[in-house]
């Protein structure tokens, strides 16, 4: 009962700020300013999800997911299927590209999953799509992730000049790699040296582990001052760049 | 119950208040804080100083408004750094529902006075969005008018002076690619590093932005050489702000970030002493003596 009232209390309090704001022009009374509100309202909506779960909350969520869909669904054919399907072989400069009807009918045959009988032919097109995934993914991923990355860790760890402080770096990444490497090793029992090789490998891991941590609060708080500095600059308008 | 308890068991919300409220006093008072550039975010700068006037500079911005405090700050300051320098820009996303931001950054960028000659079509575009992630970056490595036939706008790609000579990835001077995850910086590695390596003497460098996230993971490429440059997350945004000297957003917003760590420093040091104090006088934690 008590979560309802607050819930009602912070609902009516926003409707009168806006109004007021509307009113003062503080906000214009336009695409932009409702705009705005509605951003205000959505930001706040979310955020009382820290305080509990509640409908606000849900809307909001529901809401995000119906919108970026539809908006998804509405760019992806303006901006892809128009000019890349429809116009070269429906409406043509020159003579339709007769080809595009092979990826077209791949697309249409994935419909046929709302109908279960039918459900079979969808996989044809996923067949073509794993194929070509893999065939243009595998080549280029072991180039890019593998060999290069390989390349890079074989290089010496002193430079043409002779041993320098900097080379300590390429050092520290060699007995990293090496350790972390051996730490997957299964085939031999992690005891004695081999065991405190093996530490070491953890000790690398919990740094890139922590590393990771750190700059993944960085930007989630990134992501908070966002919300607030929007709510104090654009809809407040208590900030000023 | 004591001090230290009563510490751990502390309401999250609580938390949550101390962490809003320190946000938003930093923003109205900010301590200007200085921001020390890094060598990957310095190598980018370099890299764009470096260029002549009229080289081209690909930047796909590949992220949504989910993003935006992080990647939108570090879109506007690299446009704003290639248009200073009198470079041109082609802009474009991965990312079907950032693509009216990605127009904004641009607006954002071009609403100086300095670029109000700034030619659309000349100076720059904006390509739009296009999703298909790898298969869009291969397209633009045998032909960008083939996978991008219209502008933003809806104009015909061949009908802009600026891309009459860019034909594939390799006509470009320099490519950025500021991301918030998949398809974004690994794709632009995976798929487009074979065709930039293909211009000669020197290959068509490659240089990064993404979320802090995601910002580890991108560092054995710099290390390897695949990409030559970093900005991670807000920070890599700010410095880059730093470096061209127009402080924005990610600059105002440094603050707010840097006392909202030294807060979470302090709450991790806290939580852990009130854990082991606690664990060594009653046995473990929960309160049950030996």
């Amino acid at each position: 009962m008590r979560g309802s009232t607050l819930f009602l209390l912070f609902a009516i309090a926003f409707v009168v700020l806006n109004a007021v704001f509307l009113i003062t022009q503080r906000l214009p009374f336009s695409e932009e300013g409702v705009g705005i509100i509605i951003a205000a309202g959505l930001t706040l909506a979310v955020y009382s999800f820290l305080y509990k779960d509640n409908p606000a909350f849900k809307f909001a969520e529901h809401l995000y997911i119906g919108v970026a869909i539809g908006y998804n669904m509405a760019v992806d054919w303006h901006a892809n299927l128009v000019p890349n399907l429809i116009d070269p072989l429906f409406s043509p400069k020159d003579e339709p590209d007769y080809t595009l009807v092979i990826p077209m009918a791949l697309g249409i045959l994935m419909f046929s999953r709302f109908v279960p009988k039918l459900l079979w032919l969808s996989r044809w097109t996923i067949a073509a799509i794993v194929g070509w995934g893999a065939g243009v993914a595998i080549p280029r991923s072991i180039t890019e992730n593998i060999l290069e990355q390989a390349k890079s860790s074989f290089s010496p760890v002193a430079g043409p000049d002779g041993f320098s402080l900097a080379n300590v770096a390429a050092i520290i990444c060699l007995i990293g790699v090496l350790s972390v490497l051996f730490y997957f090793f299964f085939s031999i029992e992690h005891k004695g040296a081999a065991g405190r090789f093996s530490r070491i490998g953890v000790w690398f891991l919990m740094v890139s582990f922590g590393a990771a941590f750190g700059y993944t609060v960085m930007a989630r708080m990134a992501l908070l001052i966002g919300r607030i500095w929007f709510l104090l600059a654009d809809w407040l308008k208590l900030l000023k760049v | 119950m004591s001090v230290l308890t009563k510490l751990l068991a502390i309401d999250r919300r609580i938390i949550f208040l101390v962490i809003a409220a320190a946000v938003v006093l930093s923003l109205f008072f900010p301590m200007r804080l200085e921001v020390a550039v890094t060598p990957p975010v310095e190598s980018i700068y370099k890299t764009i100083e470096s260029l002549p006037e009229g080289s081209v500079v690909l930047v796909s911005n590949d992220y949504d408004p989910s993003s935006k405090p992080e990647l939108y700050p570090m879109s506007v300051a690299l446009f704003r750094h290639c248009f200073k320098k009198n470079l041109k820009v082609v802009a474009m996303t991965l990312w079907v529902t950032g693509e009216g931001l990605i127009a904004d950054a641009l607006n954002a960028a071009l609403k100086d006075e300095r670029f109000k000659d700034k030619k659309e079509g000349e100076d720059y575009v904006f390509l739009g969005a296009k999703v298909g992630g790898s298969a869009v970056i291969m397209g633009m490595g045998q032909d960008i008018a083939g996978t991008f036939p219209k502008d933003y706008k809806k104009r015909p790609v061949t009908d802009l002076p600026l891309m009459k000579n860019l034909k594939t990835l390799t006509d470009f001077d320099y490519v950025v690619s500021i991301a918030a995850g998949s398809p974004g910086v690994d794709d632009w590695v995976i798929y487009g590093s074979e065709y930039l390596r293909k211009k000669k003497p020197k290959r068509v460098e490659l240089a990064a932005g993404c979320t802090g996230v995601m910002a580890t993971q991108y560092y054995p490429y710099l290390d390897s050489g695949q990409i030559n440059g970093l900005l991670g997350g807000m920070k890599g945004a700010a410095e880059y702000e730093s470096l061209i000297q127009w402080k924005d957003q990610g600059t105002y917003q440094m603050d707010a970030e840097s006392v909202t760590h030294i807060i979470i420093i302090a709450f991790v040091i806290l939580g852990n002493i009130a854990y082991f104090t606690i664990r060594k006088s009653r046995g473990n934690v929960t309160g049950e003596a030996k």
